[in-house]
């Protein structure tokens, strides 16, 4: 399944429909659907809160892909260059009151699948997450 | 998203419905900005009825957390559903965050939060003597308890748990319980091999019966919802602990469970109003001579004995259960959860289903006739008993992090305890267990 979305907090709600739909497609478990919004939200919001170096409409492009138990989740856009594979992970030793507020969306995305990868092409970012041994119709 | 708000007890409570995601959580943001004055101290947040949070909704709470913080005050989170839960977990948010089962217990933190300090050091430590020890208050504070049961007891003893009868319990925060459980995603797995567990702190412990006697040992409090109990039977002991006291024995050997339980209820009778006959304890203990006992096989359908007779039958007891005739562990360390009633009160104040279904007569207990009790404890090699030792959540972590684990047991009344932190909980009702 693809979904083209705009550069607009809103269409964080077309995000999620799109995500129930392929849930719901493939009988995915409650668990793994709230893994998938959760991180093509926290990608998704990323991109367009500090991704682009103008103001002016750009398009974001998602596919859920499933087979032989493998999930896969691509995002593409044409914002500035950012590897999230690149990113720093929180430190979550530092007192809660101390701790920066950046990094943190990153962070659970990586936790949410079990691999990342990430390629720069044609002033794109191209990233896939692949989620394997994926449970179908379990619940 | 939809959110409530209620004021009680001086605590604004919010209560969201629906997703806290990159919108929900401006929400969010606008209401406490809106509905928390600037005098105001206490927040809830009721997270019962949220069902998606993203990292938006982390920065808000942690700008609550931040903000209270600054002005004195408190914030807590309580009801979390599991998924939810595992994402604060996975940001490193869960052990600095004060995140509750339940209003009850987040309500309790904010109260003793809220409670000057001046008011809570000054209180002059009350040392009096119990029958067969001494025994100093450490702490109080202000809780409503009650013993919530999953499942039936009846069920068990009857070896006629089926799959119907099993609840899904996530683990993932302090939680003070013991049962009949398992871990496992398949009922073909976990149903031939459940056996006793308990939950102490942030730890759980169960012991399989699939032949080994082995128990398993976990500190879930990182991966909520990778750890799932699967429980045919839980009596958990919640709302905090209205009293913290310590405890030492006249006898080095110690003093046995019957008599402490004996000498709590004689105390509490005479000292508290709201003592109705049942005590819901944890503690972290020495234990001068440990006697155990353990269910050796499933209570499932299929295992039911042939001659139609409970387990606990004389014709069934040997093979069912393993007993202690001598003790099975010496001088020790052990955290301990359990219940006891006093048979000596009259227990009418009580839900008679619950209270029915949360006690047995185990033949092996020597016979101690006006107390029924039910605990189970983890052991660890000894360690240094702490000095002024104050604070149960933190012992209990403390011999997590620093005991080398031995053993799992469910507990015969006639082990014995030398000295021990014990947080008492003053059951005011026993009631189902709806936090699964």
């Amino acid at each position: 399944m693809e979904l083209v979305i705009q550069n607009d907090l809103r269409e964080i709600e077309t995000l999620t429909r799109f995500v129930e739909q392929f849930a719901e497609q493939h009988k995915l478990p409650p668990k793994l659907s709230f893994q998938i919004n959760l991180a093509l939200e926290e990608l998704v919001t990323n991109i367009i809160s500090y991704g682009y170096s103008d103001a002016g409409p750009h398009k974001i492009r998602l596919v859920l892909h499933m087979a032989d138990g493998r999930l896969t989740a691509e995002v593409e856009d044409d914002g500035c260059a950012f590897n999230p594979l690149e990113a720093p992970p929180p430190d979550l030793d530092v007192p809660l009151e101390d701790r920066p507020v950046g990094g943190l969306g990153i962070h659970l995305v990586k936790n949410m699948f079990d691999s990342m990868d990430y390629r720069r092409e044609n002033d794109k970012n191209w990233l896939i997450l692949t989620k394997n041994h994926v449970n179908v119709g379990a619940t | 998203m939809v959110i409530h708000t209620s004021y009680e007890d001086g605590v604004l409570i919010l209560r969201p419905e629906g997703r806290i995601d990159t919108h929900g959580s401006e929400r969010l943001d606008a209401e406490t900005a809106t509905a928390l004055p600037d005098d105001a101290h206490a927040l809830a947040l009721d997270m019962r009825h949220v069902n998606y949070l993203s990292s938006a909704g982390l920065r808000v709470f942690l700008r609550l957390y931040k903000d209270l913080r600054a002005r004195g005050g408190c914030f807590a989170l309580f009801g979390l559903q599991p998924y939810c839960a595992q994402v604060l977990d996975i940001a490193g948010f869960s052990e600095a965050l004060p995140v509750f089962a339940d209003e009850e217990e987040a309500l309790g933190h904010i109260h003793a939060e809220q409670t000057p300090a001046s008011s809570r050091a000054e209180r002059p430590e009350d040392v009096a003597r119990i029958e067969g020890g001494t025994i100093r208050t450490t702490g109080t504070r202000d809780a409503t308890g009650t013993i919530d049961v999953l499942g039936d007891i009846n069920d068990v003893l009857h070896a006629r748990i089926e799959l119907k009868h099993i609840a899904s319990k996530p683990f993932f925060q302090t939680e003070y319980s013991l049962g009949l459980g398992a871990l496992g995603d398949l009922p073909e797995d976990y149903l031939p091999i459940m056996g006793e567990a308990i939950m102490i702190g942030g730890t759980m412990v169960w012991l399989p019966t699939d032949g080994n006697d082995t128990p398993d040992f976990l500190i879930p409090k990182k991966q909520s919802a990778a750890v799932t109990l699967r429980t045919g039977f839980n009596v958990c002991v919640r709302g905090g602990f209205n009293e913290t006291v310590w405890f030492e024995a006249d006898d080095p050997e110690g003093l046995p469970m019957s008599a402490l339980y004996r000498a709590l209820f004689d105390r509490s009778r005479q000292h508290r109003p709201d003592f109705r006959g049942a005590l819901g304890l944890a503690m972290r203990a020495e234990v001068g001579k440990a006697f155990g006992s353990g269910v050796t096989r499933s209570p499932v359908l299929p295992h039911k004995p042939a001659n139609g007779k409970m387990i606990l039958d004389p014709d069934n007891f040997p093979e069912w259960f393993e007993i202690d005739k001598e003790p099975r562990h010496r001088n020790l360390t052990a955290l301990i959860c359990g219940a006891g009633v006093d048979l000596t009160m009259v227990l009418s104040a009580y839900n008679q289903t619950y209270l029915n279904r949360t006690f047995y007569l185990n033949p092996s207990n020597q016979p101690a006739h006006d107390v029924l009790l039910h605990n189970h404890a983890v052991f660890f090699n000894p360690l240094p008993v702490p000095e002024q030792a104050t604070d149960l959540e933190h012992e209990i972590d403390q011999v997590v992090d620093q005991g080398d684990f031995i053993d799992m047991r469910h507990l015969l009344d006639q082990t014995t305890v030398q000295s021990a932190l014990i947080g008492i909980n003053y059951v005011q009702d026993f009631r189902e267990d709806r936090h699964t």
